[in-house]
C-alpha cells in the first residue's frame, strides 16, 4: 500500500502492507463462502420462514438460517455452505427441507435445519437447463426445444446467474424451485437431480415469478402482471391465471377453503374456488403485501412491507388491522401452534401470540393484539 | 572556569567602588557593566513583542488535532475531499416547543434557520441536508415504477394539505432517526463544513460557532419563542472552548495573586515581590510575541503553558531575590550582592531550566499537532525565561534592592539554628529524621508500599476519552447536555468510524467490490459497540428492491451488472455520501455507542483484519475516517508516545542529573521520588477516572521535567557539603536550611499557579490543573523526605573523611548557593 510510514506505525504500516500481500485470495463469489456465525444472524434482515415439525427456520441475507425449537424465544445460527441472500425455504417434514435464493444457490437440510449443503447455483442450473434443452431439441422429444435453449442462453449472456425466489416440496423426493424468466426446475430425487419445466408454464411473456405455494387447493405459482399459474397434474402443466391487477403478486397462500394471494401496494385477492375466480379485497392500505398465513381455523394474517399486519375471522373475506408488538418491515410470517406467528422482516425473526378467536361479530370493529417475543 | 570561581572571595563590600568591576565570568561582565543598555534593550524588546503578542489569536482547528504521520490519517487526508459529509460536520436540532414539527409555526422558523445557516461562510451547502435541502429525497414503487423526489413538496405553502404530504414524505424517505426525531417533536440540520472557506482560508470556527450562537438566541429567545436550538459538532466544540478559554484570564489573575501572597509572606519584601512577578509577566509577553511573530496561535492546550512559564519564572525569581536578600542583609551592597547571587546561580538555574526545557521538548516525539506546539511555546517561554528572570532579576534588583528589614529577616533563617525550634521550624527539624536509619527505612518502605499499590491501580489506566459526548467540556456543559439530548432523541451516534474501499474510476460499481463492501459492512456490525453500520451496499441493497416493487427479496447486490448500474447511477445523482463523483471511492460507516478505547480497538481490530484478507490492488481497504477514525489513532499515537515519552524524559533528566551531580548513587536519589510521583499520578489518573488523551500527555512529561529541579536544588547543595566532610545528616540540615526551603516554596507556588485550573470549565483543563497540581505537591514531599533517606542508604559513602573539613562557623562555611554554582559550573 501507498501509506509512507513513520515509526509511530511502523507496525500497522506492517499489518497493511500484508494486507495487499499474499494473504489476500483474489474475490471469492457469496455462493462459495460458507455464512458468517454471527450473534446479530437472527436480527438481521431474513426474508422468509417456515415450520419443520415443531422447530421454525427461518432464512435471509448473507446465507442467514437461523432456527428455534422453543417456539421462537431462542434462536440458533445453522451451517450453512453459501452466504447468498436467501430468499424461501420449505420442509416437507421435520427433518428435510430445501432453501433457495440470489445466485441460484438451491441448499439442503436432512436434519431439521441444523445444517445445509448445497445442491445447486445459478451457473449449473443455467447449464441444465441449456443442456436439457439442447438434447431435446437434437433429439427432437420436444417441440420448441431450442427456442427454450436459446432463451436461457440470452439469460446466461446478460451475465451473472439468476435468482430463486421460491421454492416447495410434495415430499421428500419431490420438489420444485422457481424464479426469474420462467425459470422453474423440478425434482423427483430429493435435489440430486433436477429437470426444467419451462416448456411446461403458459408464460410466453417470461414472467418473473415471485413464489410457490401449495396446500388442499393444489399448487400455485405467482409473479408478475397478477399471475397465477395453477399446476393440472393431469395435463403435469401450469396453467396460465390472473386475479385481475397489474401489479407483481408477492406470494400465495393455499388453503382448502380459500387461496389468498397478496402482492405491492395493498393488493390482496381471494379464491374460493380454487383459484378459478378472484375477488379483490380492499386493506384500506397501500402497503406492499409480502407474507400471509392461514391459522388452523377460518382465521388469515397478513404482514406488509411497511410493517402493518391485518386478520381476518372469516376466511380472508374481510380483514382488521393486527397491532403486533415492535413491528417492522415484514417479509414473511408463518403461523404455528395453536395460534402463534412466526414473523420475519428487515429487524430478524420475531413471534408472536395471537389472541383467541373472536367468535362470530363483525370484523375490524376493534384493532386486534397479540403478544410478542423476542 | 570552576578554579576561577573557587578563587573569588565572596566578601561582603558595603560599597560598590570596592569592588572589582572586572571580576566574574565573562558574561557577568558584560551583563553588569551595560546593565542600563540591557535595560534598555528588554524595555524595547517588551514592547515590540508586546505589540506582536496583541495580534495573536486564540483558535483550533481539527486539523491540528490529527497524528498526521500516521499511516491512517495520511489515508484520510489523502482522500478526504471525496468523502463527503465524513469531515467535520455541525448538527443543528429545531425542537418544537408546543407538538410535534408538523405545523405552519414551527415549519416556518425551521426554514428561516436552515436557510441563514444555508448562507454562513464555510458551510458546504450542496451537502448540507435537512426535511428543507433538495439532497434529502423519498423513493416509492409504483405499479408504473420507481418514483422519488424531495421530502420538502415541492408546492409546499405551509397549508394543511402539504403539510401532510410533507409528513407522508418523511415517512416514505426513511428519515426518522437521522432527520427527524424518533419522537417527531424535532428535526435535524446536518451542516458538513469545508476546510476552506469560499475565498480559500481556513474556516474561523469561533466565528461559525458565534454567528449559530446568535441563530440560537434570535429564535429561541422572548415568550413567543416556537423552538428550541441544540447544536453540537467540532465546530461548535471549538467555539465554546474558546468562550471557556477568555474566562481563563480570570483564573490567571487568581493564579498571581496567590503566587504574590506566598512571595510576599516568605520575603515580606514587596518591591522585589512586584519585580519578580514583573519579570516572569514579561516572560510570558516576550512568549507570546514570540509565538506570533513565528507565525504560530495559541490553542486550546497551548492557552495553559503562560500559566507555568509564570509559575517556573516566580520560582527561579525567589531563588535569586533570596540570595541577593541575604547578601544585602550580611551588609553587601545591593550591585555587588546581585552580582555575586548571578555568579552563584546562574548556571544552577539554568541547569534547572534545562531540565524544564526537556520535560517540554520531549513532547516533540507526540505526532500531533497541537502537542507539537504546546512544546514549542512552552520550550520558548521557558527559554525567555533565562534571560528575564536569570539575568533581568539581578540586574533590576542591583538597581532597586530590597526592603532593609526583609533582607534582616532573611539572614534569621540561618541565625535560628540555636533557637528553640517554633512553627515551621519544626517542619524542618521533623525533615531531617529522615537521614536517620529508622525514619529512612521506614519512609522508604511507606514509598515502596504507596509505589507498588499505585503500580498496580494503574495497570487499569484507560487510554482516550472516557465520558459520552465532548470530554473537553463538563458534562453539565451546554454542549454536552444539547448532545445527550440529540443521542437520545435520534437513532444514530456523533462516534463515526469509517473504512474507505478505494478502486480505480467507476470501480465501486462492480458487482465484487459492492459484495467486499457488503461483507465490510457485516464484519464492522459484528464488532461489540457497534450501533449501526451503513454502506453503499445498503444504498444498493434498498434501490435495487425498488427496483423490483420493494420487494424483500429483492434487497440484494445483483450479480447482474445491468441491475447494479441503474442503481449507482441513481446513488450519484442523487448526491449519495458513500460514493464519490467518479465512483472510486465508497465509504462504510459504523456508528459507534461510545468512543472508549476499547470500542475503537475493536473495530480497528475488525477493519484491519478484514482489509487483510480483502484487499488488494483491485479494492485498497484504507482505515480510517470519521470522528471515531481520528479518535482511534489518536488513541494508537498517544499508546505509545505515553511510554516512549517517559523513557526518553527519565532518560534526558537521568542524563542531566548525572552531569550535574558526578555520580550515580546521586541519580539514583534523584529519580526514585520522580518515579514515584509517576506512578502515583497514573493511580491517581485511574481513580478519578481520567484517561491518557491529547490533554493529559504533556502532564506527567511536565511532572518529571519540573519536579527534578527540587533534586537538582537539594542534592547538589548536600553533595557540597557531604564533600567538604559533612555527614549525610548535617549536609542535608544545611541544604534543607537554604535551598530546601526554596523548594518547599516553589512547590507550592507552582502548585497553586496550576491548582486554580481545577475550576476551568473545560473539563481537560481541570484534569491537568488537578494532576499537575498533584505532581508539584509530591514530587515536592519526595524530594524532602525521599532524597535524605535514599541518602542515607546510598550516598554515605561521598561524605569526605571526617577532618577534611571543620564543622565551622556560619560565616565561615562557604554560602550553599555558591557550592550549588560551583557544582553546576563544574558541570559546564
Amino acid at each position: 500500500m501507498k501509506c509512507p510510514g513513520r515509526a509511530g506505525g511502523r507496525l500497522l504500516v506492517l499489518v497493511l502492507a500484508l494486507a495487499a500481500g499474499p494473504l489476500a485470495a483474489g474475490f471469492q463469489d457469496p455462493s462459495e463462502v460458507p455464512a458468517q456465525a454471527s450473534s446479530l444472524a437472527a436480527k438481521s434482515p431474513l426474508t422468509a420462514v417456515a415450520t419443520a415439525g415443531r422447530r421454525l427456520v427461518a432464512v435471509g441475507q448473507r446465507g442467514h438460517v437461523v432456527f428455534s425449537d422453543d417456539g421462537g424465544s431462542s434462536w440458533t445460527q445453522a451451517q450453512v455452505p453459501v452466504s447468498s441472500d436467501l430468499l424461501a425455504v420449505h420442509f416437507p417434514s421435520p427433518e428435510l427441507g430445501w432453501a433457495v435464493g440470489h445466485g441460484g444457490v438451491v441448499i439442503h437440510s436432512a436434519d431439521g435445519g441444523k445444517s445445509w449443503t448445497r445442491q445447486l447455483d445459478g451457473k449449473s442450473a443455467s447449464q441444465l437447463i441449456v443442456d436439457y434443452y439442447d438434447r431435446a431439441a437434437a433429439d427432437g422429444s420436444l417441440a420448441q426445444a431450442g427456442e427454450y435453449a436459446t432463451r436461457e442462453k440470452n439469460v446466461v449472456a446478460m451475465g451473472g446467474t439468476q435468482p430463486f425466489l421460491g421454492v416447495y416440496f410434495e415430499n421428500a423426493q419431490r420438489g420444485y424451485v422457481a424464479g426469474t424468466f420462467n425459470r422453474i426446475l423440478r425434482t423427483t430425487d430429493g435435489g440430486k437431480s433436477w429437470v426444467p419445466l419451462m416448456h411446461k408454464v403458459d408464460n410466453p411473456r417470461e414472467l418473473n415469478f415471485f413464489n410457490i405455494g401449495a396446500g388442499a387447493s393444489g399448487l400455485f405459482l405467482v409473479g408478475e402482471t397478477g399471475s397465477v399459474w395453477k399446476y393440472d397434474p393431469g395435463a403435469d402443466r401450469f396453467v396460465a391465471g390472473n386475479v385481475g391487477y397489474d401489479g407483481t403478486l408477492f406470494g400465495i397462500a393455499v388453503g382448502g377453503k380459500v387461496v389468498m394471494a397478496h402482492g405491492m401496494r395493498g393488493s390482496v385477492f381471494r379464491s374460493a374456488d380454487a383459484g378459478k375466480t378472484w375477488q379483490r379485497i380492499d386493506l384500506g392500505s397501500s402497503a406492499g403485501m409480502t407474507g400471509a398465513a392461514l391459522l388452523g381455523n377460518d382465521d388469515v394474517v397478513l404482514v406488509s412491507m411497511a410493517g402493518t399486519a391485518f386478520i381476518s375471522s372469516n376466511n380472508g373475506q374481510s380483514f382488521s388491522p393486527l397491532s403486533l408488538p415492535r413491528p417492522m418491515s415484514y417479509g414473511g410470517v408463518a403461523a404455528f401452534g395453536e395460534r402463534n406467528l412466526a414473523l420475519v422482516g428487515a429487524e430478524g425473526v420475531r413471534s408472536a401470540a395471537l389472541a383467541a378467536p373472536q367468535g362470530l361479530g363483525p370484523a375490524g370493529a376493534t384493532p386486534s393484539s397479540a403478544r410478542g417475543s423476542n | 572556569m570552576a578554579a576561577h570561581y573557587k578563587s573569588v572571595e565572596m566578601a561582603v563590600i558595603s560599597d560598590p567602588r570596592n569592588f572589582d568591576h572586572q571580576s566574574g565570568s565573562f558574561l557577568e561582565r558584560i551583563i553588569f557593566n551595560n546593565r542600563l543598555v540591557l535595560i534598555l534593550v528588554c524595555l524595547l524588546l517588551t514592547a515590540f513583542l508586546g505589540y506582536q503578542a496583541s495580534s495573536l489569536k486564540v483558535s483550533a482547528s481539527y486539523d491540528k488535532m490529527l497524528p498526521q504521520g500516521h499511516p491512517f490519517v495520511q489515508n484520510y487526508l489523502q482522500n478526504r475531499d471525496e468523502l463527503r459529509g465524513l469531515g467535520d460536520s455541525v448538527r443543528i436540532v429545531v425542537e418544537a416547543v408546543d407538538g410535534d414539527i408538523f405545523n405552519a409555526d414551527y415549519l416556518q422558523q425551521l426554514a428561516k434557520i436552515n436557510d441563514e445557516v444555508f448562507l454562513l461562510p464555510g458551510v458546504d451547502r450542496p451537502w448540507m441536508k435537512s426535511i428543507f435541502t433538495p439532497v434529502v429525497r423519498w423513493t416509492e414503487v409504483t405499479e408504473e415504477g420507481f418514483a422519488g423526489g424531495p421530502v420538502l413538496p415541492h408546492d409546499y405553502d405551509g397549508s394543511p394539505r402539504t403539510i401532510e404530504d410533507l409528513r407522508i414524505n418523511i415517512a416514505r424517505a426513511n428519515v426518522v432517526g437521522s432527520l427527524v426525531a424518533n419522537d417527531y417533536r424535532s428535526s435535524m440540520i446536518v451542516v458538513p463544513l469545508r476546510p476552506l472557506d469560499a475565498e480559500g482560508k481556513p474556516v474561523d470556527y469561533k466565528k461559525l460557532s458565534d454567528s449559530l450562537e446568535d441563530i440560537r438566541s434570535r429564535y429561541t429567545s422572548g415568550d413567543g419563542a416556537k423552538v428550541r436550538v441544540y447544536v453540537i459538532g467540532f465546530a461548535k466544540l471549538i467555539g465554546d472552548l474558546i468562550s471557556g478559554l477568555e474566562k481563563v484570564a480570570l483564573f490567571f489573575l487568581i493564579a498571581v495573586v496567590i503566587a504574590v501572597s506566598i512571595i510576599y509572606s516568605y520575603t515580606r519584601c514587596i518591591r522585589s515581590t512586584v519585580l519578580v512577578l514583573g519579570c516572569s509577566i514579561m516572560a510570558v509577553v516576550w512568549q507570546l510575541g514570540l509565538v506570533s511573530l513565528f507565525g504560530y496561535q495559541l490553542d486550546p492546550y497551548s492557552m495553559l503553558v503562560p500559566f507555568l512559564v509564570v509559575a517556573i519564572g516566580v520560582s527561579h525569581g525567589a531563588q535569586k531575590m533570596n540570595g541577593i536578600m541575604q547578601d544585602i542583609g550580611r551588609g553587601t551592597h545591593r550591585l555587588v550582592a546581585a552580582r555575586y547571587t548571578f555568579r552563584r546561580l546562574f548556571l544552577a538555574g539554568m541547569t534547572a531550566l534545562l531540565a524544564d526545557v526537556v520535560g517540554f521538548a520531549v513532547l516533540m516525539i507526540i505526532d500531533i499537532p497541537v502537542i507539537r506546539e504546546l512544546a514549542l511555546t512552552a520550550s520558548i517561554g521557558v527559554g525567555v525565561l533565562i534571560f528575564t528572570n536569570l539575568i533581568l532579576i539581578p540586574v533590576m534588583l542591583s538597581f532597586i534592592g530590597v526592603t532593609p528589614a526583609a533582607a534582616k529577616r532573611s539572614l534569621a533563617v540561618e541565625q535560628a539554628a540555636g533557637r528553640t525550634p517554633r512553627g515551621f521550624d519544626l517542619v524542618w527539624r521533623g525533615l531531617e529524621n529522615f537521614t536517620q536509619r529508622r525514619w529512612a527505612v521506614g519512609s522508604l518502605a511507606v514509598a515502596l508500599v504507596l509505589g507498588l499499590a499505585g503500580f498496580a491501580a494503574s495497570l487499569k489506566l484507560q487510554i482516550g476519552d472516557l465520558d459520552p459526548g465532548a470530554p473537553e467540556l463538563r458534562a453539565d456543559s451546554r454542549y454536552n447536555r444539547d448532545n445527550a439530548f440529540i443521542t437520545t432523541n435520534y437513532g444514530i451516534s456523533s462516534d463515526v468510524f469509517a473504512v474507505m474501499v478505494k478502486t480505480p474510476d467507476d470501480g465501486c460499481r462492480s458487482y465484487e467490490t459492492l459484495v467486499e463492501i457488503d461483507r465490510l459492512d457485516w464484519a464492522l456490525a459484528q464488532v461489540p459497540g457497534v450501533q449501526r453500520t451503513a454502506s453503499l451496499a445498503g444504498t444498493v441493497r434498498s434501490y435495487m428492491a425498488g427496483m423490483f416493487e420493494g420487494s424483500p427479496k429483492w434487497g440484494t447486490i445483483s450479480d447482474n451488472q445491468s441491475l447494479i448500474d441503474p442503481q449507482i447511477n441513481n446513488a450519484v445523482s442523487w448526491n449519495s455520501e458513500f460514493l464519490n463523483s467518479n465512483c472510486s471511492l465508497s465509504p462504510v460507516l459504523a456508528y459507534l455507542a461510545d468512543h472508549k478505547a476499547a470500542t475503537l480497538d475493536g473495530v480497528v481490530q475488525a477493519a484491519t483484519a478484514f482489509a487483510q484478507r480483502h484487499g488488494g490492488d483491485e479494492r485498497e481497504i484504507l482505515l480510517a475516517a470519521g470522528n471515531a477514525g481520528v479518535d482511534a489513532v489518536t488513541n494508537m499515537v498517544v499508546r505509545e508516545a505515553n511510554r516512549k515519552m517517559l523513557f526518553y524524559v527519565y532518560a534526558a533528566v537521568a542524563l542531566l542529573c548525572l552531569i550535574t551531580f558526578r555520580n550515580w548513587r546521586a541519580v539514583i536519589v534523584a529519580l526514585v521520588p520522580l518515579v514515584l510521583t509517576s506512578v502515583l499520578a497514573e493511580a491517581l489518573m485511574v481513580y478519578l477516572g481520567i484517561g491518557v488523551k491529547v490533554a493529559t500527555l504533556p502532564v506527567v512529561a511536565l511532572g518529571v521535567g519540573i519536579g527534578v529541579d527540587y533534586a537538582i536544588y537539594l542534592l547538589s547543595v548536600q553533595l557540597v557539603f557531604q564533600r567538604s566532610g559533612h555527614s549525610v545528616g548535617e549536609a542535608y540540615r544545611r541544604a534543607l536550611a537554604t535551598t530546601g526551603k526554596v523548594v518547599a516554596l516553589v512547590g507550592v507556588t507552582l502548585a497553586a499557579g496550576v491548582v486554580t485550573w481545577a475550576w476551568s470549565p473545560i473539563k481537560f483543563q481541570a484534569d491537568m490543573g488537578i494532576l499537575l497540581t498533584f505532581m508539584f505537591l509530591w514530587n515536592m514531599l519526595g524530594a524532602l523526605i525521599l532524597v535524605p533517606a535514599l541518602s542515607h542508604l546510598l550516598l554515605r559513602g561521598v561524605s569526605a573523611p571526617a577532618g577534611a573539613a571543620s564543622a565551622g562557623t556560619d560565616a565561615a562555611t562557604p554560602a550553599p548557593a555558591e557550592c550549588v554554582a560551583q557544582t553546576a559550573a563544574a558541570a559546564a
